[in-house]
């Protein structure tokens, strides 16, 4: 089993939309994998668990993965998780040409 | 006759039969549970059926409403298909033995209440989402379509339910069902929202609705004042038989309204996504009032683009050129809470684990609107790009949401003159020499901006009255919060007199002055802002019909008069009296 615990600093935290883009991409992973908040836990691929966790931005949680793909999941989904693309996508759209 | 007092939800005018829906509508029994085999297979074909429902009705929730309506149901799909739903249903058949309606009730009551405890109001509102799929659930289960779950309402029917639901409001034919009365609901439910867009009179939050009105009863429903009146004598009817027209009888008239004496109203839309703009046209909209840019900005993960930007607002103006189109820029906060936006708590000691990254406990009060914009400059000048760019395109105006004083206002036109110096120096078309007729306006939706309405109306092009939270913050009172929507008043003396004091300081100054909150798409109200001397009214385009109708029967002179004593008066139930006595003559 892999784990890793991150703090979320993208600013959507994992509410609504971003919950439904977290969980679909866990769900290309075949490893089994949870987010962990404080006791709570939550399956990766369910959107209503990540949504009940409530976490937003700031929140230190951890994710586990167990499977054969267990490093890459973790590592592709706490980049997830620690990406602020947030501010990257506004630098973007002030770099592009009008 | 008795009213019933109630929160709109849905402005518009119903008259009809009640047809109570009991909170467990009557479901044909379950058959006997069969073993656990053939309960997993009831269930397999009950959630193949409602995906499928669930598709249909998106699809057809698109083409009546539009993108973002259809969206919730997509958004149904997946919490259907979810673990935590349809697994969990599953394990409590396979694992524990349940029959399959068993099964799901567990489920959904278990998930709701789960829901119902987080500290965030938006995601405490997916319960009654959670709630809707369930009751699919259930009537697939027992082979009840959505048709038979319908029937029995018949034609020229008002619904009485405790609470409704997206699929039930997607489910209603508006041909034959009328309105909707619920005991409970919120104004920014799903369930509002698609109300709203489908021009369904609705009115929440009236008390013991089911039990105080009974089957068979004549009721007439009124979604922008929240009133239900039940059994009205004569006059009352015919006052209001005038008023209650389909919106199709007037559709794609776009001749002006006009009172007998020659006072003209321009009757706006306000709308919310890009598609609406071809609902505005059929309903016969002279320009649009409002067209709400949060579409743009929430349920996603990052801010729009400026290009994404641009081509909505693009397509929005050449769509309804030569007529003016007022763009709200981004009202985010308050109830409409982009999560990519969230601030840190300024006040630690309100901090809890959950609302550290909010935006503080009191959100109507709190980031919103014109202040994030100021704040978040980068986002803000990105927006107003955008909107500069797409002038050329149509008749734009811009209008700035959550002004409290000259001073937001001022800092705006500093942003904008840089962005179009920026545009200048691109040299990137066209619109540079355009520029100058761009119209800026405020909304005066906070007491302050209606008691300074002279300043600003001097520094601005127009005033725009946003009687939705302008009522709120006068009368203290959440309009999302149905325990205090009988303090929600729109009609109270004190609101009247802020509104009226605000359109003479416009009028004044010679500017053009609007009314945009749901007040201005209640017929009974007309005659007031008729009294007052206001330019416009913009309101949902299927309200459009009726006010113009409204509005031809009246005269200014009678108006001002009405409002001069409504102005007097020490409660909005005088008010209402007033405009029922009056225009029933």
């Amino acid at each position: 089993m892999v784990s890793r615990t991150v703090t979320i600093l993208n600013r959507t935290g994992l509410h609504a939309r971003p919950a439904a883009l977290f969980a679909q991409a866990a769900g290309c992973f075949s490893a089994t994998i949870r987010v962990l908040k404080g006791s709570q836990q939550a399956d990766a691929r369910s959107v209503l668990a990540l949504m009940l966790l409530a976490a937003g931005q700031g929140t230190e949680v951890t994710i586990e993965a167990e499977g054969e793909d267990e490093e890459a999941a973790v590592t592709a989904l706490a980049g997830m998780l620690e990406s602020d693309f947030d501010r990257d996508d506004t630098v973007g759209v002030e770099r592009s040409p009008a | 006759m008795l009213v019933l007092k109630g929160t709109g939800a849905s402005a518009g005018i119903a008259a009809g039969r009640v047809v109570v829906r009991a909170a467990d509508a009557a479901l044909p029994a379950e058959p006997p549970p069969g073993d656990r085999q053939q309960e997993a297979a009831r269930f397999a074909a009950a959630l193949a059926d409602s995906k499928r429902q669930l598709a249909e009705i998106a699809q057809a929730v698109r083409r009546q409403a539009g993108e973002r309506e259809a969206q919730i149901f997509a958004a149904h799909l997946a919490m259907l298909e979810d673990p935590l739903l349809a697994g969990a249903i599953r394990a409590y058949i396979e694992r524990d033995g349940l029959a399959a309606g068993q099964a799901v009730e567990r489920a959904v009551a278990e998930l709701a209440a789960r829901f119902l405890a987080l500290p965030d109001a938006l995601l405490r509102s997916r319960a009654d989402d959670i709630r809707d799929l369930g009751a699919r659930l259930l009537r697939n289960l027992r082979g009840q379509a959505d048709a038979a779950h319908a029937a029995g309402r018949g034609a020229g029917a008002v619904l009485c339910a405790e609470d409704t639901t997206p699929s039930e409001i997607a489910s209603l034919d508006t041909e034959q069902e009328l309105g909707v009365v619920t005991e409970r609901g919120a104004v920014n439910s799903h369930a509002a929202i698609l109300a709203r867009a489908l021009g369904i009179p609705l009115v929440i939050g009236v008390q013991d609705a089911c039990h105080r009105l009974r089957a068979g009863e004549l009721v007439i429903v009124d979604g922008a004042s929240g009133e239900v009146l039940v059994e009205p004598d004569q006059a009352t009817l015919a006052r209001y038989a005038g008023w209650r027209q389909t919106p199709t009888a007037a559709a794609g008239d776009d001749s002006p309204a006009v009172t007998l004496d020659g006072f003209r109203v321009e009757l706006a839309a306000n709308i919310g996504s890009v598609k609406e703009a071809a609902a505005a046209l059929a309903a016969g909209a002279e320009a649009v009032g409002v067209l709400r840019t949060e579409f743009l900005f929430l349920d996603r993960t990052a801010p729009p683009s400026e290009e994404e930007q641009f081509q909505a607002y693009a397509a929005v103006l050449r769509a309804l050129a030569p007529r003016r189109v007022v763009i709200r820029t981004a009202d985010i906060g308050g109830d409409k809470e982009a999560a990519y936006l969230a601030v840190p708590n300024p006040q630690p000691e309100l901090r809890t684990p959950h609302s550290t990254f909010r935006t503080g406990e009191n959100p109507a009060l709190g980031l919103r609107g014109i202040r994030l914009s100021l704040r978040q400059e980068e986002m803000f000048r990105t927006q107003l790009r955008a909107l500069l760019r797409a002038a050329p395109f149509g008749n734009l105006a811009i209008l700035l949401p959550m002004v409290c004083d000259v001073s937001e206002v001022r800092r705006t036109k500093e942003l904008i003159g840089s962005v179009q110096a920026d545009l200048r120096r691109l040299d990137l078309g066209p619109w540079t020499s355009d520029l100058g007729r761009i119209g800026l306006g405020v909304m005066v939706e906070t007491p302050a901006a209606a008691v300074l309405a002279a300043e600003l109306a001097e520094q601005t092009d127009f005033l725009s009255i946003g009687t939705n939270d302008l009522t709120q913050y006068v009368l203290a009172a959440d309009r999302t919060d149905p325990a205090v929507a009988e303090w929600y008043q729109p009609l109270h003396p004190a609101v009247l007199r802020l509104v009226a004091a605000t359109v003479e300081a416009a009028n004044r100054a010679g500017k053009w002055v609007a009314i945009c909150g749901e007040v201005a798409a209640d017929p009974l109200a007309a005659p007031l802002f008729v009294g007052m001397g206001v330019r416009e009214l913009s309101m949902a385009p299927a309200s459009i019909p009726a006010v113009k109708q409204a509005i031809r029967g009246l005269r200014k002179a009678d108006a001002e008069v009405l409002l001069s004593a409504a102005l007097k008066s020490k409660e909005a139930a005088e008010v209402v009296e007033l405009l029922s006595r009056v225009t029933a003559d």
